[in-house]
């Protein structure tokens, strides 16, 4: 497994729009991708999960990655995080 | 779907407002037209009043009131969005009536909006109300161009899977 972290600066915090980018950006990895807060994980290829759990502007969200190639997808995802969010 | 006392497999989700039914695929974001968000339906609203579309828990009111995700009773995640890239307005012109965590019924004001203040700001009012989760349900069918009222069917959707 290979997990990942990242500080949400967007100053909209994960929306719709955003919530749909990274759900699209994980589409193609055929592990399990979990997304959220300590209090809450959520299933990273499911946008409903993702959207409500409310994250902000300043809130660090953790990703875990297993399966083929996670090493790959955690990097790749990474890049996306700061890119968009 | 014969005989009294059978309950129906058909999920029915209405129009939370009275406006314009326009496919998914005419708005001007590629988040919503390329169903990245998922499969649905667009409303080109007449009034200023967004109605639960069902019997529902609302998941999440987002804070700025210009979306809204709602599970209704039969498992369906359904996301009203009211305009396009709105979350940029942080919450003016549009006024939250329910929360999240809430229980509503069909027809109850979710939350109300000023399409003409929106409209004013530059801001498409267009309404995307998309199914999250399409692969838990069977052949969705979405109610056809033109009028439509808050209350009308907009989308129904097969239970348990194709």
């Amino acid at each position: 497994m290979k997990e990942i972290k990242h500080i949400i600066k967007d100053e909209l915090g994960i929306h719709a729009r955003p919530a749909g980018l990274l759900v699209k950006a994980v589409a193609g990895f055929s592990g399990e991708v979990r997304v959220g807060t300590p209090q809450k994980m959520v299933d990273g290829k499911r946008i409903f999960g993702i959207m409500n759990l409310g994250l902000k502007c300043g809130d660090e969200i953790t990703l875990t990655f297993d399966g083929i190639d996670e090493d790959v997808t955690a990097e790749k995802i990474l890049l996306f995080l700061n890119e968009n969010l | 779907m014969f005989g009294f006392g059978k309950k129906s497999n058909i999920t029915t989700i209405a129009s939370p407002m009275n406006g314009t039914v326009i496919p998914l695929s005419e708005i001007n974001d590629p988040v919503f037209s390329q169903g990245i968000l998922g499969p649905g339906i667009a409303i080109k609203p007449e009034s200023g009043c967004v109605l639960a579309p069902c019997n529902a828990v609302i998941e999440q009111m987002f804070e700025t009131g210009h979306a809204v995700s709602l599970l209704t009773d039969d498992g369906l995640q359904l996301l009203i969005h009211v305009g396009i890239d709105t979350v940029k307005l942080k919450g003016m012109y549009y006024t939250i009536v329910k929360n999240s965590g809430e229980k509503v019924n069909k027809g109850e004001v979710l939350m109300e909006f000023d399409a003409a203040a929106i409209s004013a700001e530059g801001f498409d009012t267009v309404t995307p109300v998309v199914v999250c989760n399409p692969d838990d349900f069977g052949k969705l069918s979405f109610a056809k161009e033109g009028t439509v009222k808050a209350g009308d069917m907009l989308i129904t959707a097969r239970k348990g899977g194709s």
